[in-house]
């Protein structure tokens, strides 16, 4: 059963009621063949087993992809997908990337350069209590 | 320029002494060279000879007697002497021997091939897979084994042929404190694992000094092998026969009264159609902790295993085994998998969490749009507006 978004009527605001990890499937694809797909096939072999009790939430599937880079490919609520090569990774760098395609939200890269991130921003900006005058009792 | 005197170059300062040139004139005995820097060609002196007899401290140095010859001591190998081809004298043909031209009516083509110089080898043709028959294989072997040991036997005397018919189902292998058991059921019995596992009457336990009356026909026959009595001239006078005495080499006529005798149907075997599953089932699961740590024990039952599989166990594993569980983990230890999906299917707890699916094949579009149904639709779809159904399968 994959986790289906709600059709939202309002701005969700995940992780105010419960949370919904953004990460719907993780698929992993290796070469049985190609040398760059080495450590992908030691963790499928040794770490995916845990990595998988450890998700339930997100669905796994493990396909070849012969003649071919090993990939993670992230598939999110927001219907976008991720896609990262782990070529000549060793296993614990593939665990990373597959925690970090986890943990993203699927949302396209941006920078962040403000301090505080908001769906109704404020054009006071944020209250702090020494720049302002003060309550005079 | 003015040309510097050839006395006075350096060189000419090592000239110990002029040497006198009186058939010189003057301009060539300057130019004449003073001496020679390179050395004497000619090296058979009496000064060289001289010091190679120091050096080797005898008169007869070894080496070339001309070192400049061109020739090596090397080189001057003595050539081997050939030794004449000896003529074999040909086999004594028929006077009316005629070479056939065409092998119409031959009954044989080439070199006369005697069955009994066929190569036979120790190991079985087939080398044994199933797991469950290389179980009932090594069980076998250590009934064989223990069988041999209890009646007292050497455990060389193991057939070079393996029988069909195995009577070692119904016998259990019980580890005690005291040695191992075998522990015989309702169909078996020491004397036929025995008789079948050794061809030779005198070393099978069938009592041969017991009375029999109303002989069968293979004794009377055994009666006739042994009877120095010549049939043809029953006139002749005979030595009376000793029948107690130690017979060493049984006649064939012998072994028909072994079977003869014998309470063993060769023609029960219908155990032998038994699966080999439920055969390992019906056995005492404790036979596979029974110990092998005797060495003879061990060998003999490696070699029964080798001869009945076909399986070599390592060298390096015969060591450390101890107990037919071990030799047994040895005999049927899977391959290891050369892909990876063999490798995850052997994973009991990745195939059964309920979030993985493991695929053998490449997962294509098209897998994803069956998995939800929609692939006909698009099919449908593709065929009304006359368009190609292809895509990546």
């Amino acid at each position: 059963m994959v986790v289906q978004g709600i059709r939202k009527a309002t701005v969700g605001q995940n992780g105010v009621g419960a949370f919904i990890l953004q990460c719907k499937r993780l698929d992993f694809h290796y070469c049985d063949w190609a040398g760059s797909s080495k450590g992908m096939n030691s963790f499928l072999r040794n770490s995916l087993t845990k990595f998988a009790a450890l998700n339930p939430q997100v669905e796994i599937t493990v396909s070849p992809r012969p003649r071919r880079h090993p990939v993670i490919k992230g598939t999110y609520i927001n219907g976008r997908e991720k896609a990262i090569c782990v070529r000549n990774l060793t296993k614990e760098q593939v665990l990373q990337k597959a925690e970090l395609l986890r943990d993203a939200n699927g949302e396209k890269l941006k920078k962040v350069t403000k301090p505080v991130k908001s769906i109704n921003e404020s054009v006071r900006g944020v209250w702090s209590p020494y720049h302002d005058g003060g309550i005079h009792v | 320029m003015r040309r510097i005197p050839i006395t006075s170059r350096s060189i000419g300062l090592l000239r110990p002494y002029t040497t006198p040139m009186p058939n010189l004139c003057s301009i060539c005995r300057h130019q004449a060279p003073a001496f020679s820097t390179s050395s004497l060609r000619p090296s058979l002196d009496t000064t060289t000879e001289k010091i190679r007899r120091k050096i080797w401290g005898t008169d007869d140095p070894p080496g070339l007697e001309d070192p400049y010859d061109g020739q090596s001591r090397f080189e001057k190998k003595p050539k081997p002497t050939v030794v004449p081809r000896q003529m074999t004298a040909a086999p004594q043909l028929p006077a009316d021997y005629v070479p056939s031209s065409t092998w119409d009516g031959l009954e044989s083509v080439g070199d006369i091939w005697e069955p009994e110089y066929e190569f036979g080898g120790f190991l079985p043709a087939e080398m044994v897979t199933d797991t469950d028959e290389m179980t009932a294989a090594l069980h076998r072997a250590m009934v064989e084994i223990f069988a041999l040991k209890q009646a007292g036997l050497s455990l060389l005397d193991l057939p070079k042929a393996i029988l069909g018919v195995d009577p070692t189902h119904d016998v259990d292998i019980v580890p005690g404190a005291d040695g191992t058991q075998l522990r015989f059921n309702k169909d078996s019995s020491l004397a036929e694992v025995l008789q079948a596992l050794i061809h030779d009457v005198s070393l099978s336990p069938v009592d041969e000094t017991a009375e029999k009356g109303a002989p069968t026909e293979a004794e009377e026959d055994v009666a006739a092998d042994r009877s120095e009595l010549d049939p043809l001239h029953p006139d002749e006078s005979s030595t009376p026969i000793d029948e107690t005495a130690v017979k060493e080499w049984p006649t064939e006529s012998e072994e028909d009264v072994a079977a003869d005798r014998s309470e063993v149907d060769p023609l029960k075997d219908s155990e032998a159609y038994m699966p080999y599953d439920e055969l390992i089932a019906s056995w005492d699961p404790s036979w596979l902790q029974v110990s092998v740590e005797d060495p003879e024990i061990k060998f003999a039952i490696l070699k029964r295993t080798l001869q009945l599989t076909g399986v070599r166990v390592p060298d390096s594993a015969i060591r450390s085994t101890r107990t037919a569980q071990s030799i047994l983990s040895h005999l049927v230890t899977p391959p290891k998998p050369r892909k990876l999906i063999d490798a995850l299917e052997q994973k009991e707890d990745l195939i059964t969490l309920p979030n993985v699916s493991v695929f053998a094949k490449r997962v294509t579009p098209i897998h994803r749009e069956k998995s939800i149904g929609r692939w006909k639709l698009i099919e449908k779809e593709l065929e009304s507006r006359d368009l190609p159904v292809t895509g990546n399968w």
